[in-house]
């Protein structure tokens, strides 16, 4: 108890002051406490700067001003994650750190290699190592497994033993259920709060107001860079966090009227689709979207949604099946071809498929178009044209820049992301497939984004969505397909009444429906 | 056409071979531990010539061949430590400084040797001392293999010793492990702790180490004298020969053996009297050719998976 | 605050630069003062040397022109993200294109010129598009090929020269001599029109970059080509036809070289353009009209280390050391970062007071 008694806080963070070199200042003056053996959670809207702070606490990022005190004492030398695991500091990244080409002993002994006669790699002892201390844990890993085909369950539970075996007191964890499916969630809880039985501190951070209530003592929340209050969580509402949070009351609900499907517009008959290392990805994927119609494909990440997109959008080319567009079968078309057609594609990783960083906003807003009439002649473009249309839609959807010249990757993620839906809404398009169209956007550009979806639906144009975000999906759509190892395995033509609990259960494969229920004809 | 098979498969040729594959090992092998750390560096070629003039500058100053060795060993680690610094703390883009390097060693050894010879085009002026040549007693007296260990430079028998400390360094050591977490994801590596700087300086330590002894190769073993721009593309050749093995160890080297017998081959063609000029890009023409076909059965691979969904 | 973080990069760019330069110019006056044993003779010849003579200054110009040409085609090939250095043989190549129509066909004065110098950009043309193909179509790395396919260039080259063009009636493998209807004329010294040629090559190469549709292509598939495919742009086409191009001027710089520059053929290896051209797009900072400017530059370092070699004990190779500082330093991202972090931090507090105000 003395020990205890030496210090309160096992770790303080005083006056942290961050600016990045595009000038935008992440955090202000945060001050941010834990205490021993307790889970507290860090929680903001994207981009409040939670993970910036945690990156500085674990040395990936510099600290432009302020004071760290670990266990009552002042620490100013944690200048990489070495310093900081050797103070006791380990943290589980919300995009795993892992190496997938080696093992799972491999990754866990990375850096603490045991050696046999002073030189080599002992990798008996590591394996050795590995199940220790997945034993003293009591989490079930495979030490010889490759990392790359583990799930995505096994590979936090790794990144967890990897903190554990360098002897972590405080545990980071960077939004951990994001990837995770519900059941998987549950297990994870299970296992943090056994950890804290064991004496180690968390810090837990995330958005997620439910898990923060469910699993953490003390919630630090942070908006715009600044802590805007910590609270024990038990004597705050959900309704305040999210209050503290955004600075007003989220807007769960998207206006949204009834919808009045129309034609179909795109058909998918009898899709299959193998990938190139062999392994079965879609099987038999069958389905209608018809125009004025948001069809939501629910699925935890990985069961062919990706590939599916791809497909539809002619990216990937399929063999058995067809994929329908207007009456057209887009087997053999190219993408220019499918988009004329009118398909418009917001992809789920805008940075790597959604713009040319390096280009201007105005160049990226034309690229579905720059070929089009009045857009170009037989090889001029028109910078006019250009200008006007771009400098029009930055202010129909209040994209913050200082002039379309501006290359594009020197906005925030939020901007990036509306120049995106800016280009694929503006398009005039009668099919709209939209892949995790919100995913690391601010509320404000996701209450934008969504309602600009609905708009597209009045209008009459047929949306596909694909979310792993349960609530959007079941906000936005009006029907919904479940998709479940590259099958559809539940199908509800109305989904205004149906539950995230109940679509909890087909996504991990409890429930499945049969054929005649999953079948589009009616 | 038996003329040419004779020559082919003439000790001679075997000999030939082994000397060019000496080079291409020692490049191949430094662009082996290059890649694997995740950081490829075209100034390879430049590492390999400028090493080269200062192995015949440390030789004829002290008239030791051991002397001239370690002074190439030593720039060779210089050179591509500098490269690490450029490319990790001041975040120059690694082609261009690969790039940079070259032109450095190219024009750079050229001045050097203009300083110290008066003369820009060859070190014959300043005779220096060569590695001695070994024959494998026993082994050298097998009929027919006894080809592969007659009269070699002491350079070739070390550069066996290289491939398999490289092996051995990559697969089997808590420092390969290391190089190889760096190189497939260094946010992983530095996640855990692991200072991704440091592993890839002592990679590039390795590898500028290693390079070093080519160059002196160069100039004490294959050749013994140094001309400006001696390496003629083997540096790049090294590369390919790399890329082709896949950037392992056994590929690499296997690949080398290939590059080094096309060397040769035009050499066979020179004594055919076909046309100079040709055969001078032969060896070129092949690496290309082979970067072609491996390209080309990974592409129809990856097709025919598409093909049979 | 976009506009001002906007003079911050230009500031910071702009210093970056000249810092480079005077980096490299200090390391290469040390140089001089630790090897030559009249020092100050060689330092005047080099820095001053240029701008003694007329004919001197003229060979800024000629200088200038070479590397100019390469330096767009390098540009071109960087703006569709390819690190190609066919560049340097493609040169080769169109100064053999060149030389065939000069000396085995006889038209009228210019119209010879103009038809030697298509004939070079056609041939440079060809040597892009090997290692563009194996990189778009296979997934090959253009460098290694690019690089390989130098060495091939300048033996086949030779194998030209030596077959069809060679002058029989002297002992250096030399071509026949150009015939004066196809050799580009002087402006003045040793400067000649080439050097026109390559200021409206480079006035072409911008309105081409940002004002065509290919250019807009290349632009968008070299930042993110996959992003490009996505946006239905034919991927393979463009960076295809964007080496193509590249190399086609760097064939017609060949082709202006020796015109302008040589009375015969009589290159015997590589020329080392190539590379320089990737030297000049760097320093250019990938603009082509700064190329202008960046070619000039080098032109003169050049004409200066050319004197210097003449007239003193310094070797001329000098210059690669001051390229190579150039080139890592300009391409250097961490140098001056500190400054432009220190300058966005003040501009960005600056906002903050007035937008509270």
């Amino acid at each position: 108890m003395t020990e205890e008694n030496a210090y309160e806080n096992i770790l303080e963070m005083r006056n942290i002051t961050k600016i990045y070199p595009n000038g935008f200042m992440a955090n202000k003056n945060i001050n941010f406490s834990v205490r021993k053996g307790e889970i507290h959670a860090l929680s903001g809207e994207n981009g409040a700067g939670k993970t910036t702070l945690m990156k500085m606490l674990f040395g990936l990022e510099k600290i432009d001003q302020g004071e760290v005190y670990i266990k009552g004492e002042k620490v100013d030398n944690i200048n990489s994650p070495m310093d900081a695991i050797k103070h006791g500091i380990g943290m589980v990244h919300q995009h795993f750190m892992l190496v997938d080409k080696l093992t799972v002993a491999e990754n866990i002994v990375l850096g603490i290699e045991p050696r046999k006669f002073g030189v080599f790699t002992d990798l008996k002892k590591a394996v050795k190592m590995t199940q220790e201390v997945a034993q003293k844990y009591n989490l079930n890993i495979d030490p010889y497994e490759k990392v790359g085909n583990l799930s995505v369950g096994s590979k936090q539970k790794l990144e967890i033993l990897k903190a554990l075996i360098r002897g972590v007191e405080i545990l980071v964890l960077d939004e951990p259920t994001a990837v995770l499916t519900p059941q998987e969630t549950d297990e994870l809880f299970k296992e943090l709060i056994e950890f804290k039985k064991q004496g180690h501190t968390i810090i837990f951070i995330s958005h997620k107001l439910r898990e923060v209530k469910e699993l953490c003592d003390r919630i630090t929340i942070i908006r715009a860079g600044q802590v805007m209050g910590v609270y024990n969580v038990d004597e705050v509402s959900e309704q305040d966090i999210s209050r503290l949070m955004v600075g007003r009351d989220v807007i769960l609900k998207t206006e949204k009227g009834p919808a009045h499907p129309k034609d179909v517009v795109l058909e998918v008959d009898s899709l299959n689709y193998t990938n190139s290392e062999g392994v079965k990805i879609l099987n038999g994927i069958n389905f209608e979207l018809r125009a004025g119609q948001i069809m939501g494909i629910a699925g935890v990440e990985g069961n062919g949604q990706s590939e599916l997109i791809e497909i539809i959008t002619g990216v990937t080319k399929y063999n058995y099946g067809k994929v329908i567009l207007h009456n057209q079968e887009i087997k053999n078309k190219s993408i220019r071809q499918i988009r004329d057609l009118g398909m418009s594609h917001i992809p789920q990783d805008r940075m790597k498929r959604g713009i040319a960083a390096n280009c201007s906003i105005a160049d990226n807003i034309v690229s579905d178009r720059y070929q089009k009439k009045g857009f170009s002649g037989k090889f001029f473009i028109h910078p006019q044209k250009i200008a006007e249309v771009s400098d029009k839609l930055i202010q129909d959807f209040k994209i913050f820049c200082s002039s379309a010249l501006q290359p594009i990757g020197s906005l925030s993620g939020g901007n990036i992301q509306k120049v995106v839906v800016a280009r694929e809404l503006s398009s005039n398009p009668s099919v709209i497939v939209a892949d995790q169209p919100t995913r690391g956007v601010d509320v404000g550009a996701t209450e934008f984004i969504r309602a600009e979806l609905v708009s597209m639906r009045d209008a009459g144009a047929g949306v596909l969505l694909i979310s792993a975000d349960l609530n959007e999906i079941l906000e936005l759509s009006d029907s919904i397909i479940v998709m479940f190892e590259g099958e559809i395995v539940a199908y509800f033509p109305d989904s205004s009444t149906l539950t995230e609990e109940e679509l909890g259960l087909y996504m991990l494969g409890l429930k499945k429906m049969n054929a005649e229920q999953v079948s589009f004809q009616v | 056409m038996n003329l040419i098979l004779d020559t082919l498969f003439s000790a001679n040729t075997v000999s030939a071979t082994i000397r060019v594959l000496t080079l291409l090992t020692y490049g191949s092998m430094a662009a082996v531990i290059n890649v694997t750390s995740g950081v490829n560096n075209i100034g390879l070629e430049g590492i390999l010539l400028s090493s080269a003039l200062i192995a015949v500058i440390g030789s004829w100053a002290a008239q030791s061949w051991v002397v001239g060795m370690l002074c190439a060993v030593v720039w060779g680690i210089a050179i591509s430590l500098i490269f690490g610094y450029l490319v990790m703390e001041l975040k120059t883009n690694n082609i261009l400084c690969g790039l940079a390097i070259n032109m450095f060693a190219s024009g750079g050894t050229v001045f050097l040797l203009s300083v110290l010879t008066g003369q820009k085009g060859s070190s014959i002026s300043i005779p220096h001392q060569v590695a001695p040549r070994f024959t494998i007693p026993l082994l050298s007296d097998i009929p027919v293999l006894g080809v592969l260990f007659t009269d070699y430079s002491f350079f070739t028998y070390l550069s066996l010793f290289v491939i398999l400390f490289v092996y051995i360094m990559i697969k089997k050591t808590p420092l390969g492990l290391k190089i190889r977490a760096v190189g497939l994801n260094p946010n992983s590596a530095s996640s855990v702790g692991i200072g991704v700087h440091k592993v890839r300086y002592t990679a590039f330590a390795i590898s500028g180490a290693i390079a070093g002894l080519g160059g002196a190769y160069l100039t004490m073993g294959y050749f013994s004298s140094f001309t400006r721009d001696m390496t003629a593309g083997i540096g790049f050749m090294s590369i390919a020969a790399c890329n082709m093995g896949g950037a392992t160890t056994v590929g690499a080297f296997l690949s080398s053996i290939l590059f080094a017998f096309a060397n040769v081959f035009s050499n066979v063609m020179q004594s055919l009297q076909m046309s100079v000029d040709l055969i001078n890009g032969f060896p070129y023409f092949i690496t290309i050719i082979t970067l072609f076909v491996i390209g080309f059965i990974n592409y129809q691979r990856k097709k025919k998976w598409e093909l049979k969904k | 605050m976009g506009d001002k973080l906007r003079k911050v990069n230009l500031l910071v760019d702009l210093t970056k630069v000249l810092l480079t330069i005077f980096i490299s110019l200090v390391c290469v006056t040390l140089l001089i003062l630790l090897v030559s044993k009249d020092p100050m003779k060689a330092i005047s010849a080099f820095y001053l040397g240029p701008f003694t003579t007329l004919r001197r200054f003229s060979q800024i110009f000629q200088l200038a022109t070479p590397i100019m040409f390469t330096g767009l085609a390098v540009t071109i090939m960087l703006k569709a993200g390819l690190f190609n250095m066919g560049s340097e043989g493609a040169f080769f190549f169109g100064g053999i294109g060149a030389t065939c129509i000069a000396v085995n066909m006889s038209m009228a004065p210019g119209i010879h010129t103009i038809a030697a110098l298509l004939a070079a950009a056609v041939f440079g043309g060809l040597v892009g598009i090997i290692p563009a193909f194996l990189r778009a179509k296979y997934d090959i790395n253009e460098l290694v090929v690019s690089i390989m396919m130098n060495y091939v260039m300048i033996s086949i080259s030779m194998f030209i020269l030596n077959y069809y063009l060679r002058d029989m009636s002297v002992s250096a493998r030399i071509s026949k001599p150009f015939p004066e209807s196809a050799v580009i004329p002087r402006i003045f010294g040793t400067a000649h029109f080439g050097f026109v040629i390559a200021v409206v090559v480079a006035i072409f190469v911008y309105v081409f970059l940002y004002r065509s549709k290919l250019g807009y292509e290349i632009r968008i598939s070299g930042s993110n080509g996959l992003f490009a495919s996505y946006s239905g742009i034919k991927t393979l086409k463009v960076i295809v036809l964007s080496q193509v191009i590249g190399c086609a001027i760097a064939g017609l710089g060949g082709g202006v070289e020796v015109l302008g520059s040589y009375k015969a053929f009589s290159w015997e290896g590589a020329t080392g353009y190539g590379f320089d051209g990737m030297v000049v797009a760097i320093i250019a900072r990938q603009n082509p009209l700064f190329a202008i400017l960046a070619a000039l530059f080098m032109g003169y370092l050049r004409a200066g280390a050319d004197i210097m070699n003449r007239t003193s004990d310094v070797a001329l190779e000098v210059i690669s050391v001051v390229q190579a500082i150039m080139i890592v330093l300009v391409a250097a991202e961490a140098f001056l970062s500190k400054w432009r972090h220190k300058l966005t931090v003040k501009k960005a507090g600056i906002t903050k007071e007035a937008s509270a105000s």
